[in-house]
């Protein structure tokens, strides 16, 4: 009987310990544990090129004036080659100078930008292609009313501006600005102040393409209905055979391809003259160049001449 | 002879038969405890099958039937355009973009609907993924932990309710030469209060962009970009009861 009870009351006292001990023990976890927590979780997928085959677009800009030429009958006084490598999440933009002399597609030997006029962006895209030996999978034409109106309608362009730069009409000093369609079209024109005339010219419409991927993957990275104000005022102000699904796919490379990863150079040449004309004698340097280019897409800073190297 | 003693009475003389019949009933007296261990254990797993296992018994659902599974739709739906060509008129641009909203907001909701209200769709990517583009179908399962409330929300909750107000989606329509909407994309809130019957629940907050392109009549989604954020609230703690009774 004394054992029962015995047994009886060690088995309550547990009970009750256990209990008051479980209660105390939730009562510290619950005092321990925060008045709130956040708990946290994203997905985000974006279509992209993606693959070996490296893509190569020609960029150009028209010389033509509203109202008095169409775009693709004016000259191709902005050409560059943009190279872009999926798989390595690297691209080259390759510029080229407006007056290189150049055997042209629609016939003769003249300035590069001179074939449009002839034979409107195709035969562009012609001269370009015998010249460098690289195939263009689309072009993208554009003009100075373009170039301005693009630039407004996504609410204006930040350009890291690696040098001073005296414009036509303003000068831009080294640095971070936020540019309007009108400041990109002066900084991207300017020329007879840079120290290589054409060839720090094109390299320097180089730098705007760069800005523009760096602005663009900012704001994408933020909003991604970015997209559409890019790819509207793209489509709205250029001529172009890349297709729109093809368009979204680069829009998606481009979010692994930081402005780090392009390489932006010019053209090696020399200044020359044929016979009243001012002209560029683009140097034999650049046919491995080209090729290394046509092979992967792109060409290694470390790759280039230090003639054809940014200027300081 | 007198102090002989009467002999004990000898044990039945043991027979083939005897021993037989006594080793026949241990052995039915064995089979009848194994047996009845055994109908002991089928009869214990049996209600531990059908009322042990809480929400997952059997008899849980007929019982205690699960909640119907809410509806729920966007009280704000703004619909929006970018368009593709220059000069194109503005109030045709604004029709399109209208006519398109609704389809675009209503395959936005199935989506949530499937992969955050009904609890059937939690962690499940077969059960979303048929709203998604054929490249895109490959990063549901991935990413099913965002599109849906979640792989472990069946363990954290029963329910899940919207908000009746609250939920907005703006619709962009990408429109071309021609009228037509050839993509749009979904930025939308949506917000809902998942909730266990043990009390504790938490507010969700999923915002994000989807990206529909058409497909024959239906839209599918071929890019998204999706944020969830839960502020978990505990159930309140057996001591806390306590003192608020006393109090």
């Amino acid at each position: 009987m004394t054992k029962k009870l015995l047994a009886v009351v060690l088995g309550l006292s547990a009970w009750i310990g256990g209990t008051v001990a479980a209660t105390i023990g939730n009562g510290t976890a619950a005092q321990a544990a925060p008045l709130f927590s956040l708990e946290k979780a994203d997905a985000n997928y974006t279509p992209s090129l993606t693959g070996d085959t490296p893509v190569f677009i020609l960029l150009m800009g028209s010389d033509s004036r509203p109202g008095v030429t169409p775009m693709d009958k004016g000259r191709s006084d902005s050409i560059h080659i943009l190279g872009i490598n999926p798989a390595e999440h690297r691209a080259t933009v390759y510029g080229i100078p407006r007056d290189s002399w150049v055997p042209l597609s629609t016939g003769g030997t003249n300035k590069i930008n001179s074939a449009m006029p002839i034979g409107g962006p195709e035969a562009e895209m012609q001269t370009i292609e015998n010249v460098t030996g690289i195939k263009f999978d689309y072009y993208v034409l554009t003009g100075f009313q373009q170039v301005t109106q693009a630039v407004n309608q996504i609410g204006g362009l930040e350009v890291n501006v690696p040098y001073s730069v005296t414009g036509y009409q303003q000068t831009f000093p080294s640095g971070l600005h936020r540019m309007t369609g009108q400041e990109v079209l002066g900084y991207s024109r300017t020329r007879h102040s840079l120290p290589l005339g054409d060839f720090d010219r094109s390299l320097n419409q180089g730098v705007v393409l760069l800005s523009a991927l760096t602005q663009f993957r900012n704001e994408y990275a933020k909003d991604p209905t970015r997209l559409y104000t890019w790819l509207g005022a793209g489509l709205r102000t250029v001529q172009t055979t890349v297709p729109l699904d093809e368009l979204v796919k680069l829009a998606g490379l481009a979010q692994s391809i930081p402005a780090s990863r392009v390489t932006n150079l010019v053209a090696l040449g020399t200044s020359g003259m044929q016979g009243s004309q001012s002209i560029v004698n683009l140097s034999p340097e650049n046919q491995q160049l080209w090729q290394d280019m046509a092979q992967d897409g792109y060409i290694l800073q470390k790759d280039i001449p230090a003639a054809a190297q940014p200027a300081p | 002879m007198a102090n002989e003693k009467t002999p004990l009475r000898e044990s039945a003389p043991t027979t083939p038969e005897r021993a037989q019949k006594t080793s026949d009933r241990s052995t039915v007296a064995r089979r009848r405890a194994v047996v009845g261990i055994v109908a002991i254990l089928v009869v214990i797993g049996g209600l531990w099958f059908l009322f042990g296992r809480g929400k997952d018994s059997p008899l849980a659902s007929v019982i205690n039937p699960p909640p119907p599974v809410p509806t729920f739709s966007f009280s704000n739906v703004v619909p929006k355009y970018e368009a593709l060509q220059a000069h194109l008129a503005k109030p045709k641009l604004e029709k399109a973009a209208k006519q398109i909203s609704p389809a675009i907001a209503k395959a936005t909701t199935e989506f949530l609907q499937s992969g955050y209200v009904n609890p059937d769709g939690w962690g499940d990517s077969g059960s979303i993924d048929g709203y998604f583009t054929d490249d895109a179908k490959a990063q549901v399962d991935p990413n099913v932990d965002t599109l849906t409330l979640g792989k472990d929300a069946p363990d954290k909750f029963d329910t899940f309710t919207p908000v009746k107000k609250g939920n907005s989606v703006k619709v962009t329509a990408l429109i071309d030469g021609n009228l037509n909407v050839v993509q749009a994309a979904a930025v939308f809130t949506f917000k809902g209060t998942a909730a266990n019957s043990d009390g504790t629940s938490s507010k969700v907050t999923v915002t994000g962009t989807l990206f529909f392109v058409p497909d024959g009549n239906d839209w599918k989604i071929e890019s998204f970009h999706i944020n969830r954020v839960e502020q978990p609230k505990k159930a309140p703690s057996a001591s806390a009861s306590a003192s608020e009774a006393t109090s």
